[in-house]
C-alpha cells in the first residue's frame, strides 16, 4: 500500500517468522561441535582451491599478455579483475589468507580500467609473481614478515595510481 | 540459552562460482542443513525461488549477466516476488565502506565479506532466526529496517529519517567475528 500523504515511511511487522528453528530462550548458544566440522569442512576443500588458484593464475596470465598486445585491453582487464576477485574471495576460507591479500590488490587496481602503460603493467606483473610464487610454495596463513612486506610493498605501488 | 535447529531451514545458495557454492553447501550441511538449493546465476534462482518456499538466500554479488543486487532488488520490489521479506544474506568478495551500504540500501538483511568463515555465517544465521527485524517502506526503500542500534533521531530532528547515515553498523563489513 501507497504512504499515505505527509507519511514519510511505514514500519511494516515481518511476517517471514523463523523461530521455529529455534530452541529455548536466552542468549544464543553457538554450537562449537558444529562449527568445528565446518572448519574440517573448510580445510578438506583446502587442496582443491590450491589446484583451482594454479588455473586462475594461468588465467590472469593469458589476460594479461592479452593486454601488453594491445589485444582487448578493457576486457582483459576484466578478465584479471574477475579471476583476482574470486581469488580474494576463497583465499582466506581455505587457509591462503596471502593470496586474499594480493589478488585484493590485484582486483582493486584493476576494476574499471580500460587500459594501463607501463608502470601500470609493470604493477600487475608484479602482483602476478607474487601469486605465483605463494601459490608455488603454498604459504599459507598469512605469510612470514618477509611475505608481509611483500604484500606492503605491492599496496604502495598501487596508491595513486 | 537458545539453540538453533538448522534441519529443516531451506537455503538458497546464488553464486556463479562452483568452488565457492561447493564449499557454502558444504559448511552448511556441517551445520546440520539438510534442504539447500544452490544455482549459478540470478535466472535460476528465480526458478527454483517461484517453486520453493525457501527461507534465507545467501547470494555473491559479482555476477553475470544479473549480479546479486539485481536478485535483492527483485526480490524486495518486483510483483513477481515470491516473498518480499526473506532473509538476504550477501556474501561477497567486496568489502569496501561504500559498497556494505549500497548492498544495505537494496534491502540485503546481512553482509558478509569474503573469505569466508564458517562461525560468521553460523552468527548470522542465528541472528535472522532470532532477530527477524522489522520492514520499513519509504517511497525510495523497502527492506529490513536498517538501523541494528536505537539511536534515535540525530539532534533537532523528531522524525525517524529514511537515510539512516547515522546508524551503519560496520560489524557487517568484518570478514570473520573472531574467528
Amino acid at each position: 500500500m501507497p504512504l499515505e500523504p505527509g507519511q514519510t515511511h511505514k514500519v511494516l511487522d515481518n511476517p517471514h517468522d523463523l523461530s521455529r528453528h529455534k530452541q529455548g530462550d536466552g542468549p544464543p548458544e553457538i554450537n562449537h561441535i558444529l562449527l568445528e566440522r565446518a572448519e574440517e569442512v573448510v580445510a578438506d576443500f583446502a587442496n582443491e582451491f590450491i589446484a583451482q588458484a594454479d588455473a586462475d593464475i594461468e588465467t590472469i596470465c593469458a589476460a594479461f599478455d592479452a593486454v601488453v598486445a594491445g589485444e582487448d585491453p578493457a576486457g582483459s582487464l576484466n578478465s584479471i579483475f574477475e579471476t583476482a576477485l574470486n581469488l580474494k574471495g576463497q583465499g582466506g576460507s581455505f587457509g591462503y589468507g596471502l593470496i586474499t591479500e594480493v589478488a585484493d590488490s590485484l582486483q582493486a587496481f584493476t576494476l574499471g580500467r580500460d587500459g594501463v602503460d607501463d608502470r601500470e603493467q609493470n604493477i600487475i606483473r608484479a602482483h602476478i609473481d607474487t601469486l605465483r610464487l605463494v601459490v608455488a610454495k603454498r604459504m599459507e596463513g598469512d605469510g612470514d614478515e618477509e611475505a608481509q612486506s611483500i604484500v606492503a610493498g605491492l599496496r604502495q605501488l598501487t596508491e595513486g595510481v | 540459552m537458545a539453540t538453533y535447529d538448522l534441519t529443516k531451514l531451506k537455503i538458497l545458495v546464488v553464486d556463479d562460482n562452483s568452488n565457492m557454492r561447493s564449499l557454502i553447501a558444504s559448511i552448511l550441511k556441517a551445520f546440520n542443513c539438510q534442504e539447500m538449493h544452490e544455482s549459478e546465476t540470478v535466472e535460476d534462482a528465480r526458478e527454483i525461488l517461484r517453486d520453493v518456499e525457501v527461507d534465507v538466500v545467501i547470494t555473491d554479488w559479482h555476477m553475470l549477466p544479473e549480479d546479486g543486487l539485481d536478485l535483492v532488488r527483485y526480490l524486495r520490489y518486483d510483483d513477481e516476488s515470491p516473498n518480499k521479506y526473506i532473509p538476504i544474506i550477501m556474501l561477497t568478495g567486496f568489502s569496501e565502506y561504500d559498497r556494505v551500504l549500497e548492498a544495505r540500501d537494496a534491502g540485503v538483511n546481512e553482509f558478509l565479506a569474503k573469505p569466508i568463515a564458517p562461525k560468521s555465517l553460523y552468527l548470522r544465521l542465528a541472528s535472522i532466526i532470532d532477530s527477524p527485524r522489522e520492514f520499513i517502506e519509504t517511497e525510495t526503500y523497502f527492506g529490513p529496517c536498517r538501523r541494528r542500534r536505537d539511536l534515535g533521531p540525530p539532534p533537532g530532528v523528531e522524525e525517524r529519517r529514511a537515510s539512516a547515515v547515522e546508524t551503519v553498523d560496520l560489524d557487517d563489513v568484518s570478514a570473520a567475528d573472531s574467528a
